[in-house]
């Protein structure tokens, strides 16, 4: 708990949050498109 | 429906959160840095060959495809000094890199500090880098590495006028004194003052190239500026030092 106690959530998730937000974005895009492609060449 | 329920699942969770942590840590290495205008130059090409293949226009969306190819050749040309520091920062960081703690940075900044105040009243010239986001490898290289725990004694000593490692200046990363006797490159601003030596171009200089804070003292009158993103503000007292250090490095990256 005391580990917890240090970890300071609010400044993790605040620090740099837009850039969080834009890295978030853009991984799931190149997740979902990369998904799509390696599904397209299993169903050709 | 198929794609969500596809994405449901803990093997996809665990890829985004992998992807999610890559991403994030290339724009925390291109923060501050001229790559981000290439970032920039690669977005504008991406999506300008996305709008021209959804409209049909083939000739345009082949000659996209065919400089993209060149531009990736040229990035790594043009990046390579970043590119190895990137890989070598991948290789010797966690990817959770702990920051050095609050109290950590601080007792840091009161040693420079310290240092700064000693070699101000002694009218030692000294001048000083603290290294931020962007890396210094380049200028590092052109000196003495040192890897030393930083104290004020230390930075005397290594300003001290007749040892010699006292040329050239010193480069700080978080609490370690890396470098000494390192070659900044010298600002071509026309608006320094021509009274102002070789020490503080230098200094301005480095500012301009990087985002690092630069002490600079004067061995004529013992004053200190300080250098950042290419403006520098003069005649600073210790205490002022310290706020405008604490303010600028006191923040986790």
């Amino acid at each position: 708990m005391r580990f917890l106690k240090k970890i300071n959530i609010k400044k993790i998730t605040t620090h740099n949050f837009w850039l969080k937000i834009i890295s978030l974005i853009i991984a799931i895009i190149v997740w979902l498109y990369v998904s799509g492609e390696i599904t397209k060449g299993v169903r050709v | 429906m198929e794609l969500l329920a596809r994405f449901l699942n803990w093997k996809t969770i665990i890829e985004v959160l992998i992807l999610w942590v890559v991403v994030y840590r290339i724009f925390l290495f291109l923060k501050g840095t001229k790559a981000v205008y290439l970032l920039r130059g690669i977005i504008i090409l991406i999506i300008a060959f996305f709008i021209s293949q959804k409209l049909g226009l083939f000739v345009l969306s082949w000659l996209l495809t065919k400089f993209f190819a060149i531009f990736l050749i040229l990035i790594v040309i043009v990046f390579q000094p970043e590119l190895r520091e990137g890989l070598i920062r991948l290789g010797k960081k966690h990817i959770f890199h702990i920051e050095p703690k609050k109290e950590e940075i601080e007792k840091t900044l009161r040693e420079i500090v310290s240092a700064v105040g000693a070699l101000s009243r002694k009218k030692i010239g000294a001048l000083i880098a603290i290294k931020r986001e962007m890396g210094l490898k380049s200028y590092i290289e052109s000196g003495i590495y040192l890897d030393a725990d930083l104290t004020s004694e230390l930075l005397q000593n290594i300003f001290f006028p007749s040892a010699p490692l006292h040329d050239g200046g010193v480069i700080i990363d978080e609490t370690k004194v890396i470098a000494s006797s390192c070659l900044f490159p010298l600002s071509e601003n026309p608006n320094i003052e021509r009274a102002l030596g070789m020490r503080h171009r230098a200094g301005v200089g480095l500012s301009e190239h990087s985002d690092a804070v630069i002490i600079i003292i004067s061995e004529e009158n013992g004053a200190v500026s300080l250098a950042i993103n290419g403006q520098l503000t003069r005649n600073l007292t210790p205490n002022d030092l310290f706020t405008i250090l604490k303010g600028q490095l006191g923040k986790p990256r």
